[in-house]
């Protein structure tokens, strides 16, 4: 079987995933206690008993289980994802909005963490054993244990607090919801960007912290691995730079593993920043994903865990097809 | 009997053969060293801490700062508990003994004596007992009085977080009706100033059995006494009762003046007065090792009683969820066909759900408690081990010594017992010891957003108090759960790594 049937196949069971995924979102929040028009009632949105009845209606409340359900799949399905509970706007709307933001803080501190583990993670590789070597893996490990909430708000109290070099919260000055800037001129642009690094430079921060340790880990167990074999030995022999032999020749197969994990953090990417933007107040996807589950908001949390089930299963597949293309001895089958 | 001996022998010997490992490496040690003094501190948390972490309220003002702090950056302005008389406890004049803490006089000691009553008391039995004789001299309006007052000394630069004082009257009173029976609460910084606390007239139509108490209560924190004629100026320049009566250390006392008077020296009243539970409490500002809470909980013990609540969500859901990751990879691995394919799928089903909304969603649905807590953690944790053993089993169960088993007749439960399972307890020890920082963790984080159990006090909860009741100001109250958080998840991780190198000798260090 090459890599056509391969892909159908994949395809074929990626859709029995989603079905199961859609499934257990449903039972999960039929069973979720609380109404969600008392939610609803709770925002002083409902004033009266019809207002009441037609927002049973549009949210299709009335209807038996079964008929639900069967819109809901074909709903899922077909990428309608209804009204938020909460805001009453349509969810689609919200999760665009919000996928920027965070798109925004995890890709920056990924990238930034990627990049400074794989590296780290190569040197200490190379120099294993030594004080530098002990010193990174340590530093490493002890940043990735410290919870993220704790880094959170030792940072907001020493940056914002005692310094004052960074601003408190959210993901833009406050004051830009009645002035933004005029990003069309050169200092509203300048403005702009110093605004949103600014508000970033914290959430960021933590969540590098939290990140690099693991990637650094990883890289280092996987290219000592790959420095104990012969072409290594080889390409030494042969007068290559230590940097070469590390970066070109190592690396590359070392780097398996590192594409995988990458891959399976995607599902972290969309919603594992949850505690660092609730900790931030940063209006990003994990704050949202809170904000709907202390609501009630059904429609937004079937939507949303839809989408980040369907994003790790497009991810791993595509990582599998990634790894056969970096390394050529992978076969589809 | 024997058999039975043997398979003791071995599984002990599998324990030490662990401890053997882990003595191997400098990071294990150090992380086991770790891991055993939060063991002893969640066992003997009884014994360093007599608080309640989460029902004992008012150990002393809100927000209190750690006792040492005072000698230790000499903050001189806080001040610790003190009660008056430094004796008693609420119940005062329990014993004939603790009169003597009490100074005792009379505007008539012709008329008034005192003794002690161990039959009559407010709460508890015995009292003051103050006998009335019928008034023979003495001016008609002022009538008799007697006080009964505690002199202490205030040794504090600053005052205390808040005052609360006790005191009860019963009065047995025969005769005519006087005109006044009064009692009148004071504090007062002696030779300086008296503040009225709390005052009542006309107790003469208290019930015979009734104890009086003074209503409303004397309280520096209740809003009556804030907004009394005395304080109320001060209140509303944001200088407390508390602040305003002990303004500077000196020599001050708790009083109880009781009059009793009427304008008829021809009707003589007489009788008896009990009094009890005489005593003023002073809420220090410094507490304990590590302060306290905003309800004045002892921010020490719940420390102490939160390595219980981490250690056993760490210990039992990572157990439990290694547990079913072995036994879903074993019987993944080595049943192939449709069995290995349902198990597989259903791991693979599980692994793209998003990890913390599900679980904060799953914890919710079940309402918050340790029992939820560690199941959520447990089943929506062993899927990544269980692909892990199940990759192992199916190279393992190939490999020749299994199949030479197999040839000469080895059973399944033989072949897993004796071939399979000693070749993945690496594994799986590499496993527990990064899972349990995992589960740690993430309790501390679903405690921190508010997902806690409302009956035991967890580092995450603590640090969710410390977050919604500005406990960040106070580091003493916000770094040591985070820190200890992060140093027994860290322990575990290294006793891990400590593992995997050992086991791992292609990654031993070449020397």
């Amino acid at each position: 079987m090459g890599l056509r049937g391969y892909i159908a196949r994949r395809s074929a069971y990626t859709l029995v995933l989603l079905l199961f995924v859609i499934t257990l979102n449903f039972i999960i929040f039929e069973v979720m206690p609380g109404s969600p028009i008392d939610a609803l009632a709770s925002t002083g949105k409902l004033h009266s008993t019809t207002a009441r009845d037609s927002v049973i209606a549009k949210f299709g409340l009335d209807k038996d289980v079964f008929t639900r359900f069967q819109d809901y799949v074909v709903n899922m399905l077909t990428f309608q994802f209804g009204y938020s509970f909460y805001t009453a706007a349509p969810v689609s709307n919200e999760i665009v909005a919000r996928l920027t933001d965070t798109l925004l803080l995890i890709g920056v501190s990924t990238v930034l963490s990627i990049t400074v583990g794989v590296f780290l993670g190569v040197i200490t590789a190379s120099r294993r054993g030594g004080v530098f070597d002990s010193a990174a893996v340590t530093g490493s490990l002890v940043t990735f244990s410290l919870p993220t909430f704790f880094m959170g708000v030792t940072a907001i109290l020493i940056f914002f607090y005692y310094l004052h070099w960074f601003p408190l919260a959210h993901d833009q000055p406050d004051n830009w919801t009645l002035s933004p800037p005029n990003t069309g001129t050169f200092s509203g642009l300048v403005e702009y960007i110093q605004g949103r690094a600014q508000h970033l430079f914290l959430p960021v921060m933590v969540l590098f912290l939290f990140q690099y340790g693991g990637y650094l880990l990883l890289t280092r167990a996987t290219m000592t691995e790959a420095l104990t074999d012969d072409y290594i030995l080889t390409s030494r022999a042969k007068g290559l730079s230590e940097r070469t032999v590390l970066f070109k020749h190592a690396l590359k197969n070392a780097s398996l593993p590192i594409v995988t994990s990458i891959a399976l953090g995607v599902g972290f990417i969309l919603a594992g920043a949850l505690i660092t933007e609730s900790v931030f107040a940063y209006e990003g996807m994990g704050w949202w994903i809170l904000r709907s589950i202390n609501n009630n908001d059904y429609p937004a949390m079937q939507a949303i865990f839809y989408i980040i089930a369907l994003m790790v299963i497009i991810a791993n597949f595509a990582a599998d097809i990634i790894l056969g293309l970096i390394d050529p001895r992978i076969k589809y089958g | 009997m024997e058999a039975r001996e043997v398979r003791l022998r071995k599984g002990l010997g599998r324990i030490l053969n662990v401890f053997f490992l882990i003595r191997r490496s400098r990071r294990a040690i150090f992380g086991t060293s770790i891991i055993v003094f939060y063991i002893l501190i969640a066992l003997f948390a009884p014994l360093l801490t007599s608080n309640d972490p989460v029902y004992a309220q008012n150990l002393a003002a809100n927000y209190a700062a750690p006792s040492w702090y005072r000698t230790l950056t000499f903050e001189k302005g806080l001040s610790a508990n003190q009660l008056v008389p430094s004796q008693t406890s609420t119940g005062a004049f329990d014993t004939q003994d603790s009169i003597s803490q009490y100074t005792l006089t009379t505007n008539n000691p012709g008329a008034v004596s005192f003794q002690y009553s161990p039959t009559v008391g407010h709460n508890a039995a015995g009292s003051l007992q103050v006998n009335v004789a019928p008034r023979t001299s003495g001016s008609i309006y002022g009538g008799i009085n007697f006080t009964v007052e505690s002199r202490f000394n205030y040794p504090y630069d600053g005052p205390p977080g808040r005052f609360v004082g006790t005191g009860s009257v019963l009065f047995h009173l025969s005769g005519a009706t006087p005109s006044t029976v009064a009692a009148l609460f004071t504090i007062d910084r002696i030779g300086n100033q008296s503040y009225r606390v709390a005052s009542a007239d006309s107790l003469a139509q208290q019930p015979y059995n009734l104890w009086y108490t003074p209503n409303p209560q004397i309280d520096s924190l209740d809003s009556s006494l804030q907004t009394s004629s005395i304080f109320r100026a001060a209140s509303q320049r944001g200088i407390l009762p508390n602040a305003l009566v002990f303004s500077s250390m000196g020599s001050y006392s708790f009083k109880l003046v009781v009059t009793i008077a009427d304008t008829d020296l021809s009707q003589p009243f007489s009788g008896i007065v009990y009094l009890d539970d005489i005593s003023l409490r002073l809420y220090g500002t410094s507490y304990g090792l590590l302060g306290t809470d905003y309800v004045g909980r002892d921010l020490f013990s719940q420390l102490v009683y939160g390595a219980r609540v981490s250690l056993l969500v760490g210990l039992l859901a990572a157990g439990i969820a290694v547990g079913v990751g072995l036994v879903v990879g074993l019987v993944a691995g080595f049943k192939a066909g449709v069995l290995d394919e349902v198990l597989m799928r259903f791991t693979d089903m599980l692994l793209v759900l998003p990890g913390l909304p599900l679980i904060l969603v799953l914890v919710a649905i079940l309402s918050p408690s340790l029992t939820s807590i560690i199941t959520v953690i447990a089943l929506l944790g062993w899927m990544g081990f269980a692909r892990v053993i199940r990759s192992q089993v199916v190279t393992l169960k190939e490999r020749p010594f299994v199949e030479a088993s197999r040839a000469v007749g080895a059973g399944t439960g033989h072949l897993i017992r004796q071939h399979i399972l000693p070749n993945v307890m690496g594994l799986t020890y590499v496993s527990l010891a990064t899972s349990v920082p995992a589960a740690i963790t993430l309790e501390a984080a679903l405690s921190f957003l508010g997902l806690f159990d409302p009956f035991v006090m967890s580092w995450g909860r603590m640090l969710n108090n410390a977050e919604s009741f500005q406990g960040f100001f106070f580091w003493w109250w916000f770094v040591p759960p985070g820190i200890s958080i992060a140093l027994l998840s860290l322990s575990f991780i290294l006793v891990g790594y400590g593992i995997d190198d050992i086991l791992n000798p292609r990654l031993r260090q070449r020397r």
